[in-house]
Formats: C-alpha cells, sequence, structure tokens
C-alpha cells in the first residue's frame, strides 16, 4: 500500500460514515413524515369545515374538499404529498393559500438568527459554570452553580420572558420594545441571508444592524437561561466525573498545570457524554422557541406550527415537522462527527 | 403623529448603563444593548400624513376579497378594495360613527354613482362613478372589470365565500349581469329582494377587480389569479398593500391618486404589526408604541382606557352569546329541561363580572330596535328557584350530568361556562366543562355535533329575514339547535324576499314569538365591541363585521 492511499483511507472512511448517517436520515424522516401524515389526518378538527364557514351550502363544502384535495382517499393523498415532497414542494397552506415552502423559507431564518446565538451562548456559559463548579465540588461556587441551574430549569419559560421584558424593556429601558425581529419603523435590510444582523451589515445599514441586535437580546437570553441550566447541570457531573480519574491525578503528580488539566484534558473528555445533549437542545430550541416568539412577536416557524395545529392545516403541520426533523438529524449527525474528532476511540461506523 | 411615542422610543432604547459585574448573560446583553444603541431612535422620520400603528393578534391569511380569514385580514380587504355600494353610518354620541342598526336599505352608492332601481325590485341599473382608478396598474375602472368580477365570483368551482354571498343576493348566473356601455352595468334578479340584492353588494366579497392586473397573474393552472391575490392588492381603495412580512408585519400605504382624495391628517401608512401575546400587545399600548391595540379581552381594555391618552371605542354590537341545546336529543328535547338551564345563567353577574359592564342582556336573535323584533315571549331570567321548579316538573331529570362544550380561542366563554357551572351546582345539575380547541369546536359545531355548548354569531345583515335564515330556519346554516317548525319554515320562505311592510314584519314577530316560547337557545348577552385607540386617532367607524375601514380615520 503507498503512502497516498494510505493517507485517503480515513477520509474515504469519513465520507462513508455520513454519507451512510445521511441514508439513515431519509430514512427517518420518511418514517417522521409518514406517521405525521396519518395522525394529523385522524386528529380531531376538520379543515373543510374551517374554512368554509358556517353559512357554507353542502355545494361550498363540497368544492372546498376538492380544493384542497381532500376529496381523494388517504393512500392517494399520501402517494400525492410524498410524489410533491421529491420535488421540494411541501403543497399549499390550507390558511395562508400560500406555498408551504415559501412560508417556511421566510420564517425559517428568523427562528435560526435566534436560535443559533442562544444555543452558542449557552453552549459557552454551561462550559464556563460547570467548569467553575465541577472544579471545587460543594464549595460556595458550586452550589451558587447548582442553585442557579435548578431554577433554570424550573422557571416557565412565558414567565421568564416576560418578567425579563417588564425589568429590562419597561422599567430599565436597556432593550427596545418587543415587536419582533426590528422596530415597527424600522425598515427591513434587503433580503440575501435572511439573517436581518447579516443582511443588514450586507446592506452597510449600522441602523437596522443595531436595532436587529437590540431586538435579539431578550429572547436570546431567555432561551439561554432556560437551555443553558440543564446543559450546565449535565457538564458538572460528567466534570466532577473525569476531574476524579486517575489519569488526571497522574497528570496532576507530573506537575501539568491545572489550566491545562482542566481545560485541555477533562473538559474534552466530559464534553464526549455531553455532545449528544447539545444536540437535543438544539432540536428542542427549534419547537421550544415558540413561547419565547410568541412573547417577542417573533415572526418564526414555532409561531407558524402552533397557527397551522389551532387550524388543522395539514400541509403546513406537516411542512414543520419536516424541518424540525431535518434540523434534528443534522444536529445529531454533527455530534456524531465531533465525538469522533474528540474521542479517537469511537469508531466511525 | 403625537410626539409623545417617538419620545418614547428613544426613551426605550437608551443604552444600557447596567453594571458588568453580573452572571455572563447580562454582561453579554448589556454588551449587546451598549452596541444596539438607539436604534429605533435612528429611524427615519414619518411622513407628512403620518403612521398608523396597530398590534394584530395574528398573522393575515389571504387577502383574496372571496376568501379573506380573520377580521384583521377583512380589515386590509376593506380598505384596499371598494364596492359597487358602501355601508350607511351615523354618528354616535361617543365622537365616532357605527353603521345604522336596520341596515334592510343602508346602503349608500359607492363606485356606483347612482343605482336605478326598477319598481319591482328586480333590475338594478349601477351608473359607474367616473375617474376611479385602480390602484395597480392606474386604469381606469370600467364595467368590463365589473363583468370580469361577476365572473371570478360565479367560477366553478366555486372560490371561497363568493358563490354564497352571491347566491343571497339572488345572484347566481353571469348571464344576470350585462354592460350596457362601458359606464353602465345592470344586474337582474328573479324576484324582488330589495334588502337582499344591495345589502349583500356591501361586504367584502363583492370588491371589484382591477381585471388587467388579476389577469397579468393569471395562469392556466390558476385561471382566476387566486394565488397572486392572496398576497396583492388589486383594488380602487384608499390603500394598497405596500409590503408583506409573513408572521411579522403588513404595510398599508395610501393610494396618491385615490379617487376620494384625502382629508387633512389621513394616514400615509398603516402598519399592523402582528403581537401574538396579549401581554405584549397590551404593554405597547401602554408604551405608546402602538396606536390602537386590537383583540384586548374587556379587563384590560378598560384597564387600558382608563390611562391618560388612550380612549376605548366601546359600541354595542349584535354578537350574540348563547347557551346552545340540541332540541332534538335527551334530556334538551325536554322544554322543562330547556327552561331550567335557561332560568340558572347568571345573565347579569356574567356582564359585571366577566365584561365589566361592557355587554347587556337580549330576549330574541332579531335585535331589539330592528323592524320586526319581538322578544315578549322570552320568558326566563335569572331565577335559580324557578329553574328547580322547571327541574322537578322535567321528572326523569334528578341527578342531571351534563357537558358544556367551549371553544378554547375565548377565555371570556370559559369564564361564562364557569359561573354558568356553578349557578346550575346550585339547582342540583353536574356540568363538566369541556373546552375544545379552535379547530376541533368549529368543525363539531359546524357538522351539527355539540349538544349543550356555548355559540356566537353576528349577522351581517340585521333584516328579521336574514336572522331567521341564520338561526330558526330548520335548513338554516346557524340552527345549531336543531330547532325545527313547520310554521317557521313557511313563514320564512313565504316572506324572506319579500319588500319590507307591515305585513312581512308581523310575519317575523311572529316566528320569533314561536321560536323563543319554546326557548330552544339560552341567550346570554351581546357584548360590547372593545377597541383601544389612541386620542388623537379621530374618524373611527365601527362596521357590523367588527372592522375597521383605515380610510375612515385620521390624526385629529
Amino acid at each position: 500500500m503507498t503512502r497516498r492511499s494510505r493517507d485517503r483511507r480515513p477520509a474515504l472512511q469519513f465520507a462513508r460514515f455520513v454519507g451512510g448517517r445521511l441514508l439513515l436520515a431519509l430514512i427517518v424522516l420518511w418514517g417522521v413524515v409518514t406517521i405525521v401524515f396519518f395522525v394529523s389526518r385522524v386528529l380531531p378538527g376538520n379543515p373543510v369545515a374551517l374554512l368554509s364557514g358556517p353559512v357554507a351550502n353542502p355545494r361550498t363544502l363540497h368544492d372546498t374538499t376538492i380544493r384542497l384535495g381532500l376529496d381523494k382517499g388517504i393512500a392517494t393523498q399520501y402517494r400525492i404529498y410524498l410524489g410533491n415532497l421529491v420535488t421540494g414542494n411541501l403543497g399549499t397552506s390550507f390558511t395562508t393559500g400560500r406555498s408551504v415552502t415559501s412560508d417556511i423559507l421566510t420564517r425559517l431564518p428568523a427562528t435560526l438568527e435566534l436560535i443559533i446565538p442562544a444555543f452558542v451562548l449557552s453552549v459557552l456559559l454551561s462550559v464556563g459554570l460547570a467548569s467553575a463548579a465541577a472544579v471545587r465540588p460543594g464549595r460556595v461556587v458550586d452550589v451558587v452553580v447548582r442553585g442557579w441551574t435548578l431554577a433554570g430549569v424550573a422557571i416557565p419559560t412565558f414567565w421568564l420572558g416576560l418578567l425579563l421584558m417588564l425589568l429590562f424593556w419597561r422599567t430599565l429601558h436597556v432593550v427596545p420594545a418587543p415587536t419582533g425581529r426590528l422596530g415597527i419603523l424600522t425598515t427591513p435590510p434587503p433580503s440575501v441571508t435572511g439573517f436581518y444582523v447579516i443582511d443588514s451589515l450586507l446592506a452597510g445599514d449600522l441602523t437596522a444592524f443595531r436595532d436587529a441586535v437590540g431586538h435579539l437580546i431578550l429572547p436570546v437570553a431567555c432561551l439561554v437561561i432556560v437551555v443553558s441550566a440543564p446543559l450546565t447541570r449535565i457538564l458538572r457531573a460528567s466534570m466532577v466525573e473525569v476531574l476524579g480519574s486517575d489519569y488526571l491525578l497522574a497528570a496532576r503528580a507530573l506537575g501539568v498545570p491545572a489550566r491545562t488539566r482542566l481545560f485541555k484534558d477533562a473538559l474534552k473528555n466530559a464534553t464526549v457524554p455531553v455532545l449528544p445533549v447539545w444536540a437535543s437542545a438544539f432540536g428542542y430550541l427549534i419547537g421550544g422557541a415558540v413561547f419565547v416568539e410568541t412573547i417577542y412577536s417573533w415572526p418564526g416557524i414555532g409561531l407558524y406550527a402552533v397557527t397551522a395545529i389551532a387550524s388543522s392545516d395539514y400541509p403546513a403541520i406537516l411542512g414543520f415537522v419536516l424541518v424540525a426533523t431535518i434540523i434534528y438529524l443534522l444536529a445529531f449527525l454533527a455530534a456524531d462527527v465531533l465525538t469522533h474528532a474528540l474521542d479517537p476511540r469511537v469508531r466511525l461506523a | 403623529m403625537p410626539t409623545m411615542r417617538r419620545q418614547r422610543i428613544a426613551h426605550a432604547v437608551r443604552p444600557a448603563r447596567r453594571s458588568p459585574r453580573l452572571i455572563w448573560i447580562v454582561i453579554v446583553a448589556a454588551v449587546i444593548a451598549a452596541g444596539a444603541g438607539c436604534s429605533s431612535s435612528a429611524s427615519p422620520p414619518r411622513a407628512s400624513g403620518g403612521t398608523l400603528v396597530v398590534g394584530v393578534s395574528g398573522d393575515f391569511e389571504n387577502f383574496d376579497p372571496c376568501i379573506g380569514g380573520s377580521p384583521r385580514t377583512t380589515e386590509v380587504v376593506a380598505s384596499t378594495y371598494e364596492n359597487a355600494v358602501g355601508f350607511k353610518t351615523q354618528p354616535t354620541s361617543a365622537g365616532y360613527r357605527t353603521q345604522v342598526l336596520d341596515d334592510s336599505n343602508g346602503w349608500v352608492p359607492l363606485l356606483a354613482r347612482s343605482v336605478n332601481i326598477s319598481g319591482d325590485f328586480t333590475t338594478y341599473t349601477f351608473h359607474l362613478r367616473p375617474g376611479v382608478k385602480f390602484t395597480q396598474t392606474g386604469d381606469p375602472m370600467t364595467a368590463d372589470d365589473w363583468i370580469y368580477t361577476w365572473k371570478r365570483m360565479l367560477a366553478k368551482p366555486g372560490i371561497g365565500f363568493c358563490p354564497f354571498e352571491n347566491s343571497d343576493a339572488s345572484i347566481t348566473s353571469v348571464s344576470q349581469v350585462k354592460k350596457i356601455n362601458s359606464m353602465t352595468v345592470q344586474i337582474t334578479v328573479p324576484k324582488a329582494s330589495d334588502r337582499l340584492t344591495l345589502a349583500n353588494m356591501r361586504l367584502v366579497d363583492f370588491a371589484i377587480l382591477d381585471s388587467k392586473a388579476v389577469q397579468k397573474h393569471s395562469t392556466k393552472a390558476d385561471p382566476w389569479g387566486s394565488n397572486w391575490l392572496a398576497t396583492h392588492s388589486a383594488g380602487t381603495g384608499p390603500y394598497y398593500i405596500q409590503s408583506y412580512t409573513p408572521g411579522s408585519q403588513l404595510v398599508l400605504a395610501r393610494d396618491p391618486h385615490y379617487w376620494g382624495g384625502s382629508r387633512p391628517g389621513s394616514y400615509d401608512k398603516i402598519i399592523m404589526k402582528v403581537i401574538p401575546d396579549l401581554s405584549t400587545r397590551v404593554s405597547l399600548m401602554q408604551a405608546g408604541d402602538l396606536d390602537m391595540a386590537e383583540n384586548i379581552p374587556p379587563r384590560q381594555a378598560v384597564s387600558l382606557s382608563k390611562q391618560s391618552g388612550i380612549k376605548l371605542v366601546d359600541v354595542p354590537v349584535g354578537n350574540r352569546i348563547s347557551i346552545g341545546m340540541d332540541n332534538t336529543k335527551p334530556p334538551f328535547n325536554n322544554m322543562n329541561v330547556r327552561n331550567a338551564l335557561a332560568y340558572a345563567v347568571p345573565v347579569q353577574n356574567i356582564i359585571n363580572t366577566v365584561y365589566y359592564g361592557k355587554a347587556r342582556p337580549y330576549k330574541s336573535y332579531v335585535l331589539q330596535g330592528v323592524p320586526g323584533y319581538s322578544g315578549s315571549s322570552y320568558k326566563p331570567v335569572f331565577d335559580q328557584a324557578r329553574a328547580r321548579q322547571f327541574l322537578a316538573a322535567a321528572g326523569d331529570s334528578k341527578g342531571l350530568t351534563l357537558t358544556l362544550t367551549v371553544n378554547s380561542a375565548f377565555p371570556d366563554y370559559e369564564e361564562i361556562a364557569t359561573l354558568y357551572q356553578a349557578s346550575l351546582a346550585a339547582i342540583g345539575v353536574k356540568v363538566n366543562i369541556q373546552t375544545l380547541q379552535p379547530a376541533d369546536f368549529v368543525s363539531q359545531w359546524f357538522a351539527n355535533k355539540l349538544t349543550f355548548f356555548i355559540q356566537d354569531g353576528i349577522s351581517w345583515i340585521d333584516d328579521p329575514g336574514t336572522v331567521t335564515g341564520l338561526w330558526m330556519w330548520s335548513q338554516g346554516p346557524s340552527d345549531f339547535s336543531h330547532f325545527s317548525n313547520p310554521t317557521v319554515d313557511k313563514l320564512y320562505t313565504e316572506w324572506n324576499t319579500q319588500p319590507d311592510s307591515a305585513a312581512r314584519q308581523a310575519a317575523f314577530e311572529q316566528v320569533q314569538q314561536i321560536f323563543n316560547s319554546e326557548t330552544s337557545v339560552a341567550y346570554v348577552c351581546l357584548n360590547n365591541f372593545l377597541l383601544p385607540i389612541k386620542g388623537s386617532v379621530k374618524g373611527y367607524t365601527l362596521y357590523k363585521d367588527t372592522n375597521t375601514h383605515f380610510g375612515d380615520l385620521y390624526a385629529g
């Protein structure tokens, strides 16, 4: 075997691993879509009656049924849905009358702009707090951190959201009014990425940039408090275990500096079992952000999904589930890849 | 626009002065806040006519006049389109205007400069208003646009509510709508129905469309341009949809070439901001960021109106809240049981506790004041002793246990259910409250599957015939109590499309006497329409469909 081919092997192995996971993801996606398709149709709530109104005569009801494609058998509807799905067509929303794909694509950047910084800050905060607490278990810092995480887990999101709003907006006046992604009178930047923070910079519109960042503060803070709490608890437990292990005692005996031991040796090993939890947290944020989206008038997909459920809007419900599933699957794929990078003992299979 | 809000916004985004020695998140928040600076204060200054900011409780549905959706969506349609005829309104002592109560003939010419009605009420000749231009294309409105509008409304398969509304107006075929010349259109109906043809034509479904703009956006798969109309406007109204960010906000801009011109203080822009959370909507109104907040329950609305600079549009409207009972199913097929349940409704307590006095009792689906009203045969008032007597007379109803179904979309109805439950418990009737999600409730309600429930309804046309056709006629679309009486059906069929007369009014008085003497439903109350608005907003006019037409408003 030549040197070059040996070098190529890990790359091939990695590509095979990612390919396998993506194939598995497709199967999971199909399964989820199938289950939700059938379950949503047996749940109470008839979209034809809702859309036609109480004054509809049988003719109108019949026309509405045909317009929504609900006159066909459920198996035929399922076949048509899957066929359209392959071409990226998620159908037409019953309530907005617009394509679900375009409805979701308009709202997804708003949710991602909210949850990506919330996730990154939650992870950073949990690493900092867990490290500080795990170094000296049972001491003041640990007790404070544990108290904080307990509160973070116990506080209902909607209550926290309102509290932060009243405190920082109404009382202290340090953040702008909760009017969504921008102030009421601010013109949104031309859409390039859909992320207002980035698009406003690209357009050189610093006013819109500052406004967009200002509007992110409270909803992101609310999500960070809620999400970082369980992450900190789990990472702290993992760190305490790792810090007590033989190899770190040996490192200490050999005179390895405390900072190196903590951040290079302990943290790396303690993070491996926590990675799937991070992936779950990211997935949770997609659906869990709905309370925050409601309180802060944030036009994301969580709010869209809630409205769709209330009106039995099948295509919109399915579209949301599809997007949420894809994001979950990608988050877990990323966690798997990171696990391998951090711990070579984990085989790519 | 008032300067108060500008000052408030600037104040609200003052840079942070908090101590950075807090937990990480506060550091991050404060740093970003400092960076964010005075974001809104740097917003572009308002145009001279001003901007009206309205907080709405949810996203918009479909702007196609035939489809529409929630009241907020209908408000957009009503401000961007116009009809052949409009609503007649009258001033109130409180400083705003309302639609006249008896509006069977309550119409005024709008896109028709005048309407000639034949002596037998079967031929309507519309003389089109000259100089009207469509916002989209700038093209003048002609008879061709009217003909196209009716072709679309009567297309097969039907689009939204248009076929039903046209059928109610006795227009079922395009052949009934004729172009006489480019500025004259004639509509013929098979039999006299003066109160229905023109009264229906005021509704948003009958908006006259810009035929060229719609045809330009029509395709083979979408021959009537429905996809385009779902998100755009193609009318002659004072406003047009300037931008729409789904889930976030909609901006209406005033058409500078509007045929009706503008008055001093007319708003240049209307921003409808989606604020789904009630607490946030109330807070924004309190802080002065909103000029008008929709869907505010009575308690918060009354509380807001006590704040300086905010007034409350408080109008008695005909939203009929009642306890529905399936008259065909036991125990509700027993009139004694229905009477017992009606005598146990704590009407005044509900008005005081749930609606803060912003509601009134009623005794007939035809509202008091409408010619042909008769509420004298509805006897129940809140009297638990009488309720017990009726229960005893019902015989086998001892230890009655009932399930009362409520729509979760209306927190006030859940409160009514709780008060009613306590009242019924006092007379020995156990009630389980079943709260259903809106989609579930509405589909069961429309499918006539509910047996004991809290319902409501508004008739956009307060004619006794129309009201009978909705609630009391055995084939009525809103006869959710399954009331059926051959005399009522006969009177309805005979008199509904007859021109107004004393004999017609007497016929419908008889209908109500029959319906009410059987206690077919238990009337609860008519709750007022409440809308907190800034004191500087003038010209508010409330229409029966509880919609605001933004063209009426101006800054005073």
